[in-house]
């Protein structure tokens, strides 16, 4: 993938959308957009918007104002059904695996959401996050509860993939875990980009963004504060370096 | 206390108990499952009782052979009853789950004053009873059980009982519907998040627990009658259910039914002005020491 295709049609496409939670402004004319194969990086401290922005992308926020594209199609007043049925894919933070279910029943909940596929084509979907992920072939039987929490984040982003998604939105992907998983888990996002997966990470780590974004936006209160261009450095960003060291 | 009347009452435990997993395993669900508290659920109890009374005595005409007459009672009334919940759940209910609780109960107490009007439009206010000739307990007669002489149609009851308690227990780990449904109970948004179509498992879950509690009422009528009292006393008996086993559990269901059914049948056979007061003395010693109830704070089939 080369660095010139902002003139292609963008997969994900953000523009000027306002959230309101209880007459308080989450969200405030936030736009971004996502080239297809593109990683993009949603950086902002906790509570700065990055969770709101993925919600209200999923349709689980009332939006007051904006638009909310996939591929073209315009999605803001749509249900969460159809933005699955668009190819996006959701691993949130908090992880929110079922954890009655085993770990393959997790997985498969999402090629149910989607609904495009039998039984085969979901153990072929399953092979291609066993690829990513070679160790969750060891706990696949496992209640989901009954994993460790690294094991957790791996299953919440294999889940995102079973729906065979075009884009994945990763909510904070490394928080939380050893620096020897993270280096497993930022292998994995590589296998996920060289499936031609576009991906949004929402990273309050500048270092762990600049790891593995393409180009990246810098969200703080509600508000999209930088574009980082494609050319540009994300760690040794100036305005970066304002916002997380008071520079 | 002699060993002829201790496995009597205990029989007739089982009996109580089987009627009673019927009329508030679907309360527990929709509750677990779908976060509606839906007072009215064991109207539709009173309803199936009132709905087999009349179909028993019209086929008198055509048939009266057992097999067929429970077939009616089994397969035919909730079959009926699981259309008409979902009509309801699409006009009267859908609305309901999105409010607080409160407001739950206070709609759903409607329904059941709705419901019980209805019944007594069709069928008046005074009891009314299945024909000698269209009843299958009459039919089925008594058996021999480890040397006590017990209905055998109370019997099947029971079976039919253990046969859905298994039934919805494989349902909910085995299949499609029962997986996204323990999903939903842990975490609806996140369901809805991952494209499940969450409507129309809805509908599902509410009209097949609404279904058993139509087929507890109609397996309920061959032996007793149909009143509007029935209704009432069913409600109260499935909250006492659900409050002691927990809300949301399957397992809660079972035991709480159990529990109640044998002080029920011991009750009566030895205290017998005392029966009801045991048994919300029961629930309120539950709220006092395990406010979430026995399995409360466990999943749907865990």
């Amino acid at each position: 993938m080369g660095g010139q295709q902002q003139h292609q049609q963008p997969l994900l496409e953000v523009e000027d959308v306002t959230v309101s939670i209880d007459r308080a402004t989450v969200l405030e004319e936030v736009s971004l957009a996502v080239q297809p194969g593109e990683t993009v990086a949603l950086i902002g401290r906790n509570g700065a918007g990055k969770t709101t922005t993925f919600r209200s992308v999923m349709g689980q926020t009332s939006i007051r104002n904006g638009t909310i594209r996939v591929d073209g199609t315009d999605l803001t007043d749509r249900p969460s059904r159809e933005r699955i049925q668009h190819g996006i894919g959701f691993a949130p933070e908090d992880r929110r695996l079922f954890t009655t279910l085993t770990v393959e029943d997790n997985l498969r909940m999402s090629a149910w959401g989607k609904g495009d596929v039998d039984d085969d084509g979901f153990e072929a979907r399953l092979e291609r996050v066993l690829d990513i992920y070679p160790e969750m072939e060891e706990f696949l039987d496992r209640p989901a509860g009954q994993l460790s929490g690294g094991q957790q984040k791996m299953v919440t982003v294999g889940r995102a993939l079973t729906s065979d998604p075009d884009i994945v939105l990763l909510d904070e992907p490394f928080e939380g875990l050893a620096p020897s998983v993270r280096e497993q888990f930022r292998e994995g996002v590589e296998r996920i980009k060289d499936l031609g997966i576009s991906i949004v990470v929402a990273e309050s780590n500048v270092r762990h963004a600049g790891e593995i974004a393409d180009h990246g936006y810098v969200i703080e209160r509600g508000e999209i504060v930088t574009d980082i261009g494609r050319d540009e450095p994300i760690v040794d960003n100036d305005e970066i370096k304002r916002i997380f060291e008071g520079g | 206390m002699p060993i002829e009347s201790l496995m009597v009452n205990t029989f007739n435990g089982l009996y109580f108990a089987a009627l009673l997993f019927f009329a508030s395993v679907g309360l527990t669900l929709v509750f677990g499952i779908l976060n509606l508290l839906n007072m009215a659920h064991a109207a539709f109890y009173g309803l199936g009782a009132y709905v087999a009374v009349w179909t028993l005595n019209n086929m008198g005409d055509i048939t009266t052979s057992t097999v067929v007459l429970l077939a009616v009672l089994v397969l035919v009334i909730p079959l009926v009853v699981f259309v008409l919940s979902a009509v309801l759940d699409k006009t009267v209910f859908a609305p309901l789950y999105e409010i607080e609780p409160v407001y739950q109960l206070l709609a759903t107490f409607g329904v059941i004053l709705m419901l019980d009007d209805v019944i007594k439009f069709i069928w008046g206010a005074s009891p009314i009873t299945v024909d000698g000739a269209v009843d299958p307990s009459r039919q089925l007669g008594t058996l021999d059980l480890l040397g006590i002489s017990v209905s055998a149609y109370r019997s099947v009851v029971i079976l039919i009982a253990i046969a859905c308690a298994v039934g919805l227990y494989l349902m909910f780990v085995k299949t499609k519907l029962g997986k996204i449904s323990q999903a939903m109970s842990e975490d609806y948004e996140m369901v809805q998040m991952l494209g499940i179509n969450v409507n129309r498992v809805r509908i599902m879950i509410f009209s097949i627990s609404v279904a058993i509690a139509a087929l507890g009422g109609a397996l309920f009528v061959p032996f007793a009658t149909a009143t509007p009292a029935v209704t009432l006393e069913y409600v109260l008996l499935s909250f006492a259910v659900i409050v002691i086993g927990g809300l949301g559990s399957l397992k809660g269901v079972v035991v709480a039914a159990l529990v109640i059914g044998m002080v029920r049948s011991f009750g009566i056979a030895y205290y017998p002005a005392l029966e009801l007061a045991i048994v919300f003395g029961l629930m309120a010693v539950v709220i006092i020491f395990k406010p979430e109830g026995l399995f409360g704070d466990e999943g749907v089939v865990e």
